[in-house]
């Protein structure tokens, strides 16, 4: 079978924290050690919700100082949009075609 | 969440000549693909020539609409395609008689994107539409 980047995508979004800590990047670019200062859990623990966040292609890395900021990455979703973009083209040329076909 | 493209449109045929354009090879080639063979049975081949391009799938339903004369049936013909190693997408074309025809609603969806779960607007998209609420369960 191919592989699926969306089986990665999925699979990190299944966790609740991980949806939170998304949804804060998607906000504010944040470090591990900003993002654990509001939520009830360590520093290791965001660390490596972020590390599965970025392995799924959902964030990308800035180095800052001697930190590293994490910010959401527009691509996978810019890959989606392109795609209903494209398809739904094809679609409409198709279907005009199809329409003169049948009333020809 | 999916990917879905979504068209509808009312065709001046009955659900006999259409079901015959969305099957028949030598009608298909006129609008679908410059090639198409398809084994019309569920789990049957699917192959599309387009250009130089070629999709292979296989077939999913093939259900021909009930008798010409609208009694609200669904004629419904569903494959999958994809291009060499690109994602499948799924295509349903469904079709039910009108008063003047038939009306044929197209549905392609990649069971791809799942960013929608989240509900969040991401930067660098203004129009972005996926916002405001996790509405998967």
């Amino acid at each position: 079978m191919i592989e699926d980047p969306a089986g990665a995508v999925f699979g990190a979004l299944a966790d609740p924290m991980r949806r939170r800590l998304l949804s804060e990047l998607a906000a504010h670019p944040s470090t591990a050690t900003e993002l654990a200062n509001g939520l009830p859990i360590s520093r290791q623990a965001v660390a490596k919700h972020l590390t599965s966040l970025s392995d799924a292609g959902l964030l990308e890395r800035e180095r800052s100082g001697r930190d590293v900021r994490y910010r959401v990455t527009p691509a996978p979703l810019s890959e989606a949009v392109s795609w209903m973009a494209e398809v739904g083209g094809q679609w409409d040329e198709r279907l005009a075609k199809l329409a003169r076909t049948l009333s020809g | 969440m999916t990917d879905l493209i979504e068209r509808e449109l009312e065709l001046p045929a009955s659900p006999a000549e259409v079901w015959q354009a969305l099957t028949d090879p030598a009608w298909l080639a006129a609008w679908l693909a410059d090639e198409v063979a398809l084994e019309l049975w569920p789990g049957g081949d699917a192959r599309f020539r387009i250009g130089d391009r070629v999709r292979t799938g296989w077939v999913e339903e093939v259900t021909a609409p009930p008798g010409d004369q609208g009694d609200g049936g669904v004629g419904r013909l569903a494959f999958w395609w994809a291009e060499d190693l690109q994602p499948a997408s799924r295509v349903e074309l469904a079709l039910t008689a009108t008063e003047r025809g038939t009306r044929l609603r197209v549905v392609e969806t990649r069971p791809l994107e799942v960013l929608d779960l989240v509900g969040i607007p991401l930067p660098g998209h203004g129009r972005t539409s996926f916002g405001p609420a996790l509405v998967a369960a």
